[in-house]
């Protein structure tokens, strides 16, 4: 059975499960501080006892996630070199800086968790709101300096790769390499639009079944406050992003857009089926000259198609230009709803939000969270067959330990018990706040 | 010299692992071995010991993921070695990080009583003991020397190194430590006489347990072919490290009575450091024994440009997490009597 039997796609399945299974975690433990330090705030200066409540029941979710998170994220540092050891012997030295530097900020953050989850009428108040504060600006940056980490094995630079060694590492440069600012940036605009999007729709639906209870309303306007100002962020993100793929890794972009053949005034494929065999795109849009416009600010600059790589180094085109278009699509999506909600909770002569824009949140809570993961299947499928882009490839890099099938399939089950059980007790938390009781 | 200073903070690093993250764990062995009798204390002694670690222990934890970090970084060598021959302990231990940590919080967390409470509670205690037999597991695969990278078939390159009945014994030592910890710090943690007296029997039993599986980790290394108790015995280092905990030991059983629950938490930690220098100095240089020779720090460090930046990042950052790791220690370990008024 090949499931068992190919230990390269066991690893590559793993690695990609881990990740897609961490990155919701740690999204929310980056992300859902902020929204609680805002509540906090809101309640110091307020003294409204409806904040203090929010505030509380969004800790709680919180430390289930987080834990949560930092238990998924120790598997994934051991699993770096469980799974791929050939990558780690070589690559460790030269981009494990900022993996040093995450562990600082990883370590902070627990430590703020702790002062802050516990620390309820033990410190200062204000010292109290700083150390919610601090969880959210150290999952933030624990978060940049994973992106950079990872950005690295897109845009390698701070080494000479000769005869199969690096000689010359530069950890420096190789943390602040070529796509370093634009991934973390659109990573952590990404976070904040999933989990903002995410959370303002569970309230939403809260808010509806609830008769429009006053705390759903509260967490509704902050989440999504947060979530629509960085899903219009995001395209401009975006773009720089696109950027620094055409100018580095012209190939990604060549399979994101399934762009087949090298031309000038480049057309931008919106949806479609990529037919490999034909080299086109079928049922597609086309806008003349878009992409080169996109990629190189000019409709008349040259866009590289996969013609110009072996076939041999072509990432999946299918997967990457498929996932691509579903993260343009709901990102495009996102934009609009986030604008609306702006509009109507902002506007001047306030009225509550209208039965339809509830609704249609409602069916967005997973819009966020399904564009990051399509968002991390453009980065990663997109840079196969290579693990280091163009100087080592995945398959050179994978353990020689037999047997990964059952690895993938181990932590498969484990994820999924421990994913649905974080559900179940997530639901019965929102609950129990519900009513008038006065939990806590 | 920058060797040497990572050496160093690895040390210090292991050994906050151990005496925190360690007490986290033993904390649960003390939940698995609790007897049915009690079940009058019962809920309390849950009480005592989520109210104990909630605050810190995902800090306490930190510490292992501070080592790994610093392994992949400077000494790749070391973390492939361990990554690779060591493969299934390895996923023992995270498959036992992973279930205790969510049980531990759902636990916390999930407002109802009832069943589920009953299997987190049963989960958080079970893997408690299985991730610290796994860890001394790994421990003692590292020492005894039997990785072997040249072995041709799957047994002998992933399974033998650490299959053995030497293992194992380091595995139950391990679990014994972790359990002495947790039932001294917790001592301190409550003002029930009724529960004090049970961890301070607790404690008793646990420190018995401690001398027994560690004079079995000598007698089954000499089993196996290992001759520790030889290298301990020509060490005077080592030598002078087991006296000092005997000393630090003797003066916390003699003085039990008198002592303030902050001194014999000193007496504790000093015991189990000494203990841990005591088989850093047997291995000593050596991190991973191997059968084509011994890896060292040195002999698997990065260029140097790599470990100058280690460095720096490692002596940064604890300058960050020291003073707020103290703090949080402060607010929840040294103030508690506040809170109660």
């Amino acid at each position: 059975m090949e499931f068992f039997t190919n230990d390269l796609l066991a690893a590559r399945r793993t690695m990609a499960f881990s990740l897609g299974f961490h990155i919701i975690f740690a999204s929310i433990g980056m992300v859902m501080p902020f929204f609680m330090a805002a509540s906090h705030y809101l309640y110091l200066k307020t003294n409204n006892i409806v904040y203090l409540k929010l505030t509380k029941m969004w800790s709680k979710g919180v430390a289930i996630l987080f834990a949560t998170g930092a238990v998924t994220g120790t598997v994934l540092s051991f699993e770096l070199g469980l799974l791929w050891p050939e990558f780690m012997k070589h690559a460790g030295p030269i981009f494990g800086m900022p993996f040093s530097w995450e562990g600082t900020a990883f370590f902070l953050e627990a430590i703020a968790i702790g002062i802050f989850f516990y620390g309820w009428n033990r410190i200062p108040k204000w010292v109290h709101w700083f150390s919610g504060l601090m969880v959210g600006v150290s999952g933030l940056l624990s978060g940049i300096f994973i992106v950079a980490a990872n950005s690295w094995m897109n845009t390698p630079s701070g080494f000479d790769w000769v005869n199969g060694k690096a000689i010359n590492i530069d950890p420096v440069a190789a943390m602040f390499n070529k796509h370093w600012f634009q991934q973390a940036l659109h990573m952590s605009l990404a976070a904040f639009v999933s989990v903002g999007f995410a959370v303002g729709g569970i309230h939403a639906y809260f808010y509806l079944k609830n008769k429009k209870t006053v705390l759903n309303a509260k967490a509704l306007k902050i989440a999504l406050t947060f979530g629509a100002i960085a899903a219009i962020l995001q395209p401009l993100s975006g773009h720089l992003s696109a950027q620094k793929v055409a100018e580095n890794q012209p190939l990604k972009l060549a399979a994101m857009e399934a762009h087949f053949k090298t031309e000038k005034r480049a057309s931008l494929i919106i949806g479609g089926i990529p037919n490999l065999e034909k080299q086109e795109v079928e049922h597609a849009i086309k806008i003349p000259g878009a992409l080169s416009f996109l990629a190189f600010n000019s409709f008349d600059a040259e866009v590289v198609g996969l013609d110009q790589f072996p076939k041999d180094e072509w990432p999946p085109v299918l997967i990457v230009h498929v996932a691509f278009q579903i993260m343009v699509a709901l990102g495009s999506m996102l934009i609009l709803v986030g604008g609306i909600f702006l509009f109507y909770s902002y506007r001047k002569n306030w009225k509550p939000l209208p039965v339809w824009l509830l609704r249609t949140l409602i069916a967005f809570i997973p819009a966020g969270f399904i564009a990051l993961e399509a968002g991390w299947t453009v980065t990663e499928v997109g840079r196969q067959p290579w693990i280091i882009y163009n100087i080592m490839k995945t398959k050179d890099a994978v353990s020689t330990v037999p047997g990964l099938g059952f690895h993938f399939l181990f932590f498969v089950i484990l994820y999924i018990i421990v994913g649905s059980a974080c559900v179940y007790l997530l639901y019965r938390l929102i609950k129990s706040y519900q009513g008038d009781i006065n939990v806590d | 010299m920058w060797i040497s200073i990572i050496e160093l903070i690895s040390f210090v690093a292991l050994v906050f692992y151990i005496i925190f993250g360690g007490a986290d764990y033993g904390a649960g062995i003390l939940e698995f071995f609790k007897p049915n009798k009690i079940r009058k204390i019962d809920s309390e002694i849950e009480h005592i010991i989520t109210k104990a670690i909630g605050p810190v222990w995902e800090a306490n934890h930190i510490w292992l993921i501070l080592i790994i970090v610093i392994l992949f970084n400077g000494f790749p060598e070391l973390f492939v070695t361990l990554t690779t021959f060591l493969h299934l302990p390895l996923v023992a231990i995270l498959l036992g990080i992973v279930l205790r940590g969510v049980a531990f919080t759902f636990r916390h967390y999930d407002i109802f009583e009832g069943r589920p409470k009953t299997l987190y509670t049963r989960i958080f205690s079970f893997s408690s003991l299985w991730t610290s037999l796994w860890l001394g597991i790994t421990a003692g695969a590292v020492i005894l020397g039997r990785i072997d990278p040249t072995a041709k078939n799957v047994y002998d390159l992933y399974i033998h190194p650490w299959f053995n009945i030497f293992c194992l014994s380091v595995g139950i030592f391990v679990a014994s430590l972790f359990t002495y910890l947790a039932s001294s710090f917790l001592i301190g943690e409550t003002d029930n006489q009724l529960i004090k007296n049970y961890f301070r029997q607790r404690s008793l039993i646990a420190n018995i347990a401690v001398i027994l599986t560690g004079g079995a980790v000598f007698f089954t290394a000499q089993y196996e072919g290992f001759f520790l108790m030889s290298k301990f015995f020509y060490n005077s280092f080592s030598i002078a490290m087991m006296i000092l905990a005997t000393i630090f030991w003797s003066c916390q059983e003699i003085y039990r009575k008198r002592l303030t629950f902050l001194m014999r938490r000193v007496l504790v930690v000093g015991q189990v450091t000494f203990i841990l220098l005591g088989f850093c100095f047997i291995q000593a240089p050596t991190v991973i024994s191997t059968t084509t020779g011994p890896l060292t720090m040195t002999n698997t460090a990065a260029p140097e440009a790599t470990l100058i930046q280690l460095v720096v990042a490692l002596v940064v950052g604890l300058f960050l997490i020291i003073p707020s790791l103290i703090y949080l220690f402060w607010i929840f370990k040294f103030r508690q009597d506040d809170s109660k008024i």
